[in-house]
């Protein structure tokens, strides 16, 4: 594979937090419902529960509050505390992920530093979705939408 | 994108617009081929083209990728402050 630095079809981000790696990592999956935000999830109604299955090829999931269960990744890398990464099986319609839907990876790294942990998140292959998120990007980027929700969703976490 | 002739292709334009000439000097597949993964670039809406004179030069389109990447670059920012508050705060706890 080619160096991703180039790659239009990828974001990447990272943040430093003060816990150790494998506290780091544990926050990331197994307290993944603990900081993500319930406004966002794909199936309808109320997000009740997201998880992560720990290891290769077990689910990103979620339920919804009338007990529906959705997968909506694979995980691909379980190697703790050091490298998670999963499949993003949710294309721009934002509708459950069907059996054959083809994915974008999302590969988040924990490096040791003096203080904690660099946390750094890749998400690449985007182009596996097709065109369509622009009518994603409207419709969620403006105030009130899901970075509202983050938001709120941090503030309490922070409390 | 399963297929690694295509994904190099598209990574080649994702440097800047080129002709199907060069993009076939720059891949080790047959030009007919680079051609066939073109078209179908182009029908997921990753790719646009335009005829320069007698050349097709090939682009990504920004509408198709460019708006997937903005759209996960503000949501993983976003998603990313509120783990970086939860593990610090776990681990005052400790």
């Amino acid at each position: 594979m080619t160096a991703q630095t180039t790659d239009s079809s990828a974001v990447r981000t990272s943040v430093k937090v003060s816990a150790t790696p494998e506290r780091a990592f544990e926050v990331f999956t197994a307290g993944i419902d603990s900081w993500w935000t319930r406004a966002h999830h794909v199936q309808s109604g109320q997000l009740r529960e997201i998880g992560v299955d720990p290891h290769v090829g077990g689910r990103m999931w979620e339920t919804n509050d009338a007990g529906d269960v959705c997968t909506w990744g694979r995980v691909l890398t379980w190697d703790p505390p050091r490298v998670f990464a999963f499949s993003w099986l949710i294309g721009p319609d934002w509708a459950v992920p069907g059996d054959d839907a083809v994915g974008s990876r999302v590969t988040v790294t924990f490096t040791p530093t003096d203080t904690g942990t660099h946390v750094e998140l890749v998400h690449d292959r985007l182009d596996t979705h097709g065109s369509g998120w622009e009518y994603v990007r409207d419709g969620v980027g403006s105030d009130g939408g899901w970075p509202a929700g983050l938001r709120q969703f941090a503030t309490a976490t922070a409390t | 994108m399963a297929d690694p002739s295509r994904r190099a292709i598209f990574e080649l334009l994702g440097a800047g617009p080129q002709s199907v000439v060069a993009i076939a000097g720059s891949v080790p597949i047959s030009r007919p081929a680079v051609s066939q993964h073109l078209k179908v670039l182009k029908d997921a809406g990753l790719v646009t083209v335009q005829a320069v004179g007698t050349r097709r030069i090939y682009a990504l389109d920004p509408a198709g990728v460019g708006a997937a990447r903005d759209y996960f670059d503000q949501f993983w920012t976003t998603a990313l402050a509120a783990y970086t508050q939860t593990a610090n705060t776990i681990k005052e706890e400790q």
